[in-house]
This record gives structure tokens, C-alpha cells and sequence, in this order.
């Protein structure tokens, strides 16, 4: 029973499926065909069903002719002939004393080697340096009292510029936590320390440093 | 005779992808009808409702949707008050869900490669249309500029043509499929817990 059942749904189903493929197909070819029928377009303007439009020209009208007053001819300009090359020149002036410094081209030749590989006066940074800035010598700071008493932690991060020689040419605070408690004394601190400069291909350079300053309680 | 002409040579001009192309076309719109065959519910209520008509005896009995199909078997199984009902239902069901699956990924593919298939066709008029340009014979046998021109836009125009209301198709038949699932996983549900009015 079921099986027969189930045998008639699939004819039937087979059966459906089938006019829908001849109804899909018939869709597509036909939806092919209505897209390009371009023929009927090319009767109906063989037919002349189209509009047509005609161009005519108008004729120009006649110009008018103005006459012009030629201008006068410019009168020509006689050129004089340049003057003639006074000869000798260079021997006139070799005699003369101009009171300018001697010029001579030897100190360019060291030009491009240096030019890009002399890191005097730049600025550079931890990054761009070979070898970063060390603290020789790091004094112990004072705990601030208050805070010691409060039990506050925390720290200061500074960004220090160490000249040539080692020594500091700016301090700044890029951050601290919790703000304005130990700025004063970090910074103090850190003015007592030595640094030994940034290394850059051989050569010390000036260069911006971070240096971070914590404060334990421990 | 003249609409086959038609038919004929636009199947001509449009080269070695037009003969894939209409296989497609034929494939796909008999799997769609197939499907939408296998995917008719056999009543437009829901399950609950289903389940009452069904205790009332007024479910009519020639339709062959998937639900009643679905329900009866389940019926008959509940009926024999097996252990672990929900197993037997999981096994019962599996023809059905097989079926309202029947198909989709073969229509998912045939709809995604025919629009390709025209963009082959396109590619390969255009090839054509630059050889001819290269070769300066501007109306040779095969065609030509025109031919390949031709050739580029119509496989293009057939492959979307054979795409686009497949897909449509393909979307409505997706969404039905998916409510026929959550349903069957509703009516599983329903008969494995006690129906008031049915055992007493």
C-alpha cells in the first residue's frame, strides 16, 4: 500500500518535474529571444515606421565683408650690430684684485661620503640608534613622604634627550600615574643621573630616550 | 519553426558554451520542479493543529505532503509505545528530511556556474574579436569582430538568463525547505511528549 502509494507520487513527481523543465527551458529561450529580437526593430525602420528626422541646413548668410584699414607697417627697427668681442679680456681681468676669498673645491670632494652617513647634530631616537642610551650611574630617589604615608604607588615616564657627551639636554614627561605626585621628585632624580650617550655607526649622537621610574613600596 | 531558427542560431553564434549552458537549463529546471514537488507540505496548518485533526480523524487522507506523511509514520509508531520514541522518530524521519534535501546543492551549483559559463563564453568571443582585429580580417568565416562581439554578449546574456530565475526559484524553495524542517523538528518534539486527549 504505502509502496504504491509512493510509486504514484514519484510519476507524479517525475511528471512535474518534467513540464517544469520544459517550462523553465522554454522561459529561458524565450526570454533569449525577446531580449535580441532585433529584427522587428530593423523591419520597422525598414517599413519606415520609425520617425525620421530631417536635417536641413540653412544656408549661411551672406558675411558681410568689413574692410579693414590695414595697419601701417611698424617701422623696422634698424638692429646695430653688436659690439665686438674685446679681445684680451682675460688678460685684463687677471690683473684685477676683486678683494673676494680664494674658491676652491676641495671641500666638496669629502661631500658624499658624509652626507648621509654624518649623524652629527641630528636627533635620532631609540629606534634609529644602534646602541640606545644607558644610565651609568642611577642615585636613589627619595620616596615623597606624603605618598609614602597615603601608600600611593606609582610611576613617571620621561623622555629625556642625552646630548653628545652624556649629558641631559631636555626632560619631559610623557606620563605619570597618579599625575603631579611624583613628577617633582622623579625629575630631580633623574637630573642627578648619568647617561652614556646613544651610539650611532661608531659615533655618539644626540638622541631622545624613554626612561621609566617606578615607585614601590617594597 | 521560425522561433526555433531563432533558437537555433542563437545557439550557434554563441559558440562551444551554449551547448553546457542549455543542459543547464534543462538540468536545473527539472530538479527545481522536482523539488518543488517533494517539498509541498500537504497541509497549509501548522503542527499542533495538524496533530488534533489527526486524533479526529480529519486529516484528508490522499494528501501525500511531507508533514502527513511525517505524522502518520510518527502515529504509528507512537501507537506501539516504544523506549526512546524520539530515536525511532529520528529514524523514521530520515527519509523525509532526505528527500526535502534532495537536490539543493546540485541547484545551488547549476545556478553559480551558469552565469560563469557565460563570462567563458564572453571571454573566449573576445579572444576572437581580438584575433580577427590582429589578423586584419575583419569579416572572416567564423565571424569576425562581429562574430566574437556577438558571441561575448549573448553567452553572457544566456548565462544570467539561465541563472536568474533559477535562483529566485531556488530562494523561494530554500525557505520553504527550511519551515518543513522546523516543523518536522516541531512535530518530533509534540510526539514524544504527552498529547492531552489522546491517551486518556
Amino acid at each position: 500500500m504505502n509502496t504504491a502509494i509512493s510509486r504514484t507520487q514519484n510519476i507524479k513527481k517525475n511528471a512535474v518535474a518534467f513540464g517544469s523543465m520544459v517550462f523553465g527551458t522554454v522561459l529561458v529561450l524565450g526570454t533569449l529571444i525577446l531580449i535580441n529580437d532585433s529584427k522587428e526593430h530593423m523591419e520597422a525602420v525598414k517599413n519606415g515606421q520609425g520617425v525620421n528626422i530631417k536635417i536641413q541646413r540653412q544656408k549661411p548668410k551672406a558675411k558681410q565683408e568689413v574692410k579693414r584699414v590695414k595697419p601701417k607697417p611698424k617701422p623696422k627697427r634698424t638692429r646695430s650690430a653688436p659690439p665686438a668681442p674685446v679681445l684680451g679680456l682675460n688678460s685684463q681681468l687677471s690683473g684685477l684684485d676683486l678683494g673676494l676669498p680664494d674658491f676652491s673645491m676641495d671641500g666638496l670632494n669629502g661631500l658624499d661620503g658624509d652626507l648621509l652617513g654624518s649623524a652629527a647634530g641630528v636627533v635620532m631616537t631609540d629606534d634609529t640608534v644602534d646602541q640606545a642610551v644607558k644610565a651609568v650611574v642611577q642615585t636613589p630617589m627619595m620616596y615623597p613622604p606624603r605618598a609614602r604615608a597615603k601608600g600611593i604607588e606609582g610611576y613617571v615616564v620621561f623622555s629625556l634627550l642625552i646630548g653628545i657627551t652624556g649629558e641631559i639636554e631636555q626632560i619631559k614627561i610623557i606620563e605619570s600615574h597618579p599625575e603631579g605626585v611624583f613628577d617633582e621628585v622623579a625629575t630631580q632624580g633623574v637630573n642627578a643621573w648619568k647617561f652614556e650617550p646613544a651610539q650611532y655607526q661608531g659615533q655618539s649622537v644626540k638622541s631622545w630616550a624613554k626612561q621609566r621610574i617606578r615607585f614601590d613600596l617594597s | 519553426m521560425n522561433v526555433f531558427q531563432d533558437v537555433w542560431g542563437y545557439l550557434e553564434s554563441g559558440g562551444y558554451v551554449m551547448p553546457p549552458l542549455f543542459i543547464i537549463t534543462v538540468v536545473l529546471w527539472w530538479t527545481l520542479g522536482y523539488r518543488m514537488m517533494s517539498l509541498q507540505r500537504g497541509t497549509v496548518r501548522g503542527t499542533r493543529n495538524l496533530v488534533y485533526r489527526y486524533m479526529h480523524g480529519k486529516l484528508p487522507s490522499k494528501s501525500n505532503g511531507v508533514l502527513v506523511r511525517a505524522l502518520s509514520k510518527g502515529m504509528a509508531l507512537r501507537k506501539e509505545n516504544l523506549p526512546h520514541l524520539r530515536r525511532h522518530l529520528d529514524d523514521a524521519f530520515v527519509d523525509e528530511d532526505r528527500e526535502i534535501r534532495k537536490y539543493k546543492v546540485l541547484i545551488t551549483t547549476l545556478v553559480l556556474v551558469a552565469p560563469l559559463l557565460g563570462l567563458l563564453g564572453t571571454v573566449s568571443g573576445m579572444i576572437e574579436t581580438f584575433d580577427s582585429l590582429g589578423d586584419m580580417s575583419l569579416f572572416s568565416q567564423s565571424g569576425g569582430i562581429a562574430g566574437g562581439i556577438s558571441q561575448a554578449l549573448i553567452t553572457t546574456q544566456m548565462g544570467l538568463a539561465v541563472s536568474i530565475p533559477g535562483l529566485i526559484v531556488n530562494g523561494i524553495l530554500d525557505k520553504k525547505q527550511k519551515q518543513l524542517e522546523i516543523d518536522l523538528a516541531q512535530l518530533k518534539d509534540f510526539l514524544c511528549s504527552p498529547i492531552p486527549g489522546l491517551e486518556a
